[in-house]
Formats: C-alpha cells, sequence, structure tokens
C-alpha cells in the first residue's frame, strides 16, 4: 500500500465475509506489517456474527486526523490524511442495497459494530466499537452506546471502546487513556480528547514526549488527572493495601462500570469486565476481560497470577471528577454503620445476620460496594424490584450526584444469582471521611437516612422483604 | 418582589416535604450525634482510614518508577 493506493477511486466496498479468502484479504489490504491485533478484531467480529462488512474509505476520522495534524503530517514520508472505516453486519447482503434510489435500512441488518483502520501499517487499528462476543457479552460491564452514521442512516452499537497505539505519537498508556477517556465521554457525557490532548496531557519527565518511549504509572495518573477523570493509583503488588487485594479493587470498580488499567510486565492494559468461573465450587476463580491494545479487545485473562504480564503491580483508576471519596474507605464507613444498625435494630432477621456474619465455617456474607450516580440509582429501584414503602424514601431523598453504596450481601445467594442483597447504606461519594457519616441505611425492619444540612435523622419502620437485586452490574 | 413571591406560595404552593412524614418516615435525632458512629466504631474506623491512606501514599510514590509502553 503505497501513498496514492490509500483510497481507491469509489465511495465504498461491501464484503461478503462468509467467501473464504475475504478474511485474509483484509489482513492482507491492512495488516502486512503488524497483522496480529487486525486479526484478533477481525475474529471478534466473526465471533459475534458478521457476515458483511461496508468499507468506507476517505472517512474523516477525528481521532487519526488529530494524530495525521499533530504527527504524520510532520514526517518526511507521507501519510494519507484520511482513514477507513469498517462496519461489520450479521446479515449477508451485497452492494445491490447501497447502489439504488432506495434507502439501505442498515438498522435492519444486524449492525455489530466499526473499525477504523488507520493508514499506518505497523499500527492500523485506530478507533473500534465492536460488540463483544457472546459468551462475554453479559460480564463486560464497561459497555457503552455509540452512534454512526453511515450514508445517512444512524447506527447504534453497544460496546466497550478499543484502540491501539501507534507507537510514534502514542504508547500504551495513551492507548489505555483513549479508551477510558471514550468510554467516559459516551457513557457520563464527559469531554471527547484526541490523542494530541493526551499527549499534552502527560507531565514532562526525563527525555521527549513525541515520539514516545514509555510513560511512568505516576505520569499516567496524572495524565487522567489533566484529563478531568482524576485517578486513583493502588499498589497491588506484592503488598496490596491492608484489607483489601487486587481482585477487590478492581472488581469494585469494574461492578461501578468504571474501567481499570493496569500497569503489569512493563506493559498497561484496560480491563473492561469479569466473570465468576465456576462459581461455588472449590476453583472458583475471577477471570477478567481486557483490552490489550497490543493484542486486541475482549481478550479473557484465565488467571491473572500466570498472566504474561504478570505480576499486575499497579491499577489506575480514572473516575469522574465529583467521585472524591475511594470504594475501599467508603466499604470501611458503610460497613461498620451497617454492623451498628444490625446491633441495634432486634428483630428475627437481624439476630439471624449476625449469626451468619459470625459462623466460623466461612464467610456466609459479604460486602460490597458500588459508585452510580443517585439518577441512575432512584430511575433503577423499580428494575431492581424494590418495594415502595423503601423507594419512596429514597426517591425523596436529596442525594450527592455520585453516590457510594454499601451492600451486605448473602453468599450463598450470591453463588446461585438470586438476589443477595440484605441491607445497604447510601454514602454521599464527595463527603470527607472525617465525617464518617451516610446519608442512610436500611437494614432487616428499619430504614434510616440522615439530612447533611439540618443533621436530622429520620426512621421508618419496614415490613419484611426478601433480598433484593444488588445495584452492581454483575451477578445479582 | 419579595412580598409577591412570599404571596405566591402562600396562595398555591403546596410544599413537599422532604420525609414522608405522617406516612411512615418521623425524626428520631438531631444534632451532631445524629446517625453517627459510635465512639469506638468511629475511632477504629479511622484507624482503617489512616492505614489505607498510607498504602495510597506508598503506591504513587512507587508509581514514579514504574514505566509502561
Amino acid at each position: 500500500m503505497n501513498l496514492h493506493d490509500w483510497s481507491p477511486e469509489r465511495l465504498a466496498d461491501v464484503v461478503d465475509l462468509d467467501r473464504p479468502g475475504a478474511l485474509s484479504s483484509l489482513v492482507d489490504q491492512y495488516g502486512r506489517i503488524e497483522p496480529h491485533v487486525l486479526s484478533r478484531v477481525l475474529a471478534n467480529a466473526y465471533s459475534v456474527g458478521a457476515r458483511t462488512a461496508v468499507i468506507e474509505y476517505r472517512y474523516l476520522d477525528p481521532d487519526y486526523r488529530d494524530e495525521h495534524s499533530r504527527f504524520y503530517s510532520t514526517t518526511f514520508r507521507r501519510y494519507p490524511s484520511v482513514a477507513h472505516r469498517v462496519h461489520f453486519f450479521t446479515e449477508r447482503f451485497d452492494a445491490s442495497v447501497v447502489v439504488g434510489d432506495a434507502a439501505p435500512r442498515f438498522a435492519d441488518r444486524g449492525y455489530a459494530g466499526y473499525t477504523v483502520l488507520r493508514p499506518l501499517a505497523g499500527a492500523p487499528i485506530g478507533r473500534t466499537m465492536l460488540a463483544a462476543p457472546s459468551d462475554l457479552a453479559p460480564h463486560v460491564t464497561c459497555a457503552t452506546t455509540d452512534t454512526v452514521n453511515l450514508f445517512g442512516e444512524k447506527l447504534t452499537v453497544c460496546a466497550a471502546p478499543f484502540v491501539s497505539q501507534d507507537a510514534q505519537l502514542s504508547v500504551c498508556a495513551h492507548a489505555t487513556l483513549w479508551m477510558i477517556g471514550y468510554y467516559h465521554h459516551l457513557q457520563f457525557g464527559s469531554r471527547r480528547w484526541l490523542p494530541s490532548e493526551i499527549t499534552d496531557a502527560v507531565p514532562e519527565d526525563v527525555g521527549r514526549g513525541t515520539p514516545s518511549l514509555g510513560l511512568t504509572v505516576y505520569q499516567l495518573s496524572a495524565s487522567s488527572s489533566r484529563l478531568g477523570l482524576p485517578a486513583l493509583v493502588y499498589g497491588t503488588y506484592p503488598d496490596p493495601p491492608p484489607g483489601e487485594s487486587l481482585l477487590r479493587i478492581a472488581c469494585r470498580y469494574l461492578n461501578s462500570g468504571m474501567p481499570v488499567i493496569v500497569g503489569g510486565g512493563e506493559h498497561a492494559f484496560v480491563l473492561v469486565g469479569y466473570e465468576r468461573h465456576r462459581p461455588g465450587q472449590p476453583d472458583e476463580r475471577i477471570r477478567f476481560i481486557r483490552h490489550d491494545d497490543q493484542d486486541g479487545p475482549y481478550a479473557l485473562v484465565s488467571n491473572y497470577l500466570f498472566d504474561a504480564y504478570s505480576p499486575w503491580e499497579f491499577l489506575v483508576v480514572p473516575l469522574p471528577r465529583k467521585v472524591y471519596m475511594s470504594g475501599e474507605d467508603a466499604e470501611i464507613v458503610g460497613a461498620e454503620h451497617l454492623r451498628q444498625a444490625l446491633d441495634e435494630v432486634d428483630n428475627d432477621e437481624t439476630r439471624r445476620i449476625r449469626a451468619l456474619a459470625s459462623t466460623g465455617e466461612g464467610r456466609k456474607v459479604s460486602f460490597r460496594s458500588t459508585v452510580v450516580s443517585s439518577n441512575s440509582f432512584k430511575s433503577g429501584l423499580s428494575d431492581r424490584g424494590v418495594p415502595e414503602p423503601i423507594a419512596a424514601s429514597y426517591r425523596r431523598m436529596q442525594m450527592s450526584r455520585w453516590i457510594w453504596v454499601v451492600e451486605l450481601l448473602d453468599r450463598d445467594l450470591r453463588r446461585a444469582s438470586k438476589p443477595c442483597v440484605l441491607a445497604e447504606a447510601v454514602i454521599d461519594a464527595t463527603d470527607s471521611l472525617r465525617n464518617q457519616q451516610v446519608l442512610s441505611w436500611r437494614v432487616p425492619g428499619l430504614f434510616r437516612k440522615w439530612d447533611p444540612d439540618t443533621r436530622r435523622q429520620w426512621s421508618r419502620a419496614l415490613p419484611d422483604i426478601d433480598p433484593l437485586r444488588s445495584v452492581a452490574l454483575v451477578d445479582m | 418582589m419579595a412580598k409577591a413571591r412570599r404571596y405566591l406560595l402562600e396562595e398555591y404552593a403546596t410544599p413537599v416535604p422532604a420525609a414522608l412524614v405522617g406516612d411512615g418516615e418521623q425524626t428520631d435525632a438531631a444534632g451532631d450525634d445524629a446517625g453517627a458512629l459510635s465512639p469506638e466504631r468511629a475511632v477504629r474506623v479511622a484507624q482503617q482510614l489512616r492505614e489505607l491512606d498510607q498504602a495510597r501514599q506508598r503506591a504513587e510514590a512507587g508509581s514514579r518508577d514504574y514505566q509502561v509502553s
């Protein structure tokens, strides 16, 4: 492929992916030097049932245009300033759908997502939004909806954003920031950041920023903060924080729909979900789902302890600006309030829970903490089956924009994928830890809420209710 | 203007209380101790939070030397 051959003189091509050799021809066309990530992206498309691809030529991709403007327009070698965008569909159709005056109705043809291909032989994969494979999709907690326009028709896809580094303007750390930044932009409405802006956000250290040889974890977290997503940094090897583990920290944020950056093996990648493998069995373990810009999207990590990048030494968690409190801090405060409430409220159910908590045969109850927007929390009350006396009290509570919800779970019910929440506390995510307050808590028989302005407390007696569904994005 | 606003509120507005007073919720405490942890629990929580804070500071210090690419 040379400068003049990059974009043929036509609008688009429709590729029948069922034809033998279609995959090889795409890899040959776009990934001659670096085929691995491209192959994985195409394999992902195949795994979700893609049978047809529509390739848009002369596509003005904001991210690649920005990269070209900042870097590739300054090199001696000339690079095209346009990209190609490949859309995948699960229905089989040919170019006759596009040719002619009738509307193509792409939305009825099983849109599975897209990938932007850059005219960079060594790093073709740009912005990619592909649906997760069906076996992993229920466990991807950091998926969001993107909308594209193909020949005037709006198409939507739910996916976790992916991109690969170009090894010039960006390395793995920049790619992780782009993936997380684009996710937060689509999911929470934060600002969209282009690649050169991400590069500019990196605080200077020894050496040049562009071309980049790598970033320290400090630079990565500082960049995230400058991009409006202040990040928490956790050292997880050899000693995680007291009372915590890599699994607990990562899963807490993934449950909240917050992607997590991992630094391990001198590489950085993004966790976008996890699954419990063989729940309830002696060999139960957590398998993470990651986006690795050097390996492809939605890779299942069978055992993070024996991963190619082990040991995983750091976790970096970019969060919305108004989440001041970390998850482990919220869990300590919320759990203690729930323990106190369970001691104060004496009925059959609280006695049963106290007995479960004190059993010596392995923990029967555990705490789970999830950060959610208070709007989502309130609008999701019905879907979670929260009965009206409690739901009404929550709906009339004034809450901070973001709240931590600390839940007490029955572990046997959770393993059985049944509603398992026995009690919960709601914490203002902007509150000071010195206050050690919760906005509300609920235990069997009693609901209590507290107003920070008037410092008044209200209580409401509750009838017996069944365990509730969790507010977290996984399990029950 | 303020007088007109008061008139409007008194004549036409029905206040929505923060609590469902009269329908199940009742005020049962007020002041600095309302909703607080007991002193023993508060001390325990403060200690745990301090330890986590120290661990975070160690992690941030260590992050300056760990490069990814």
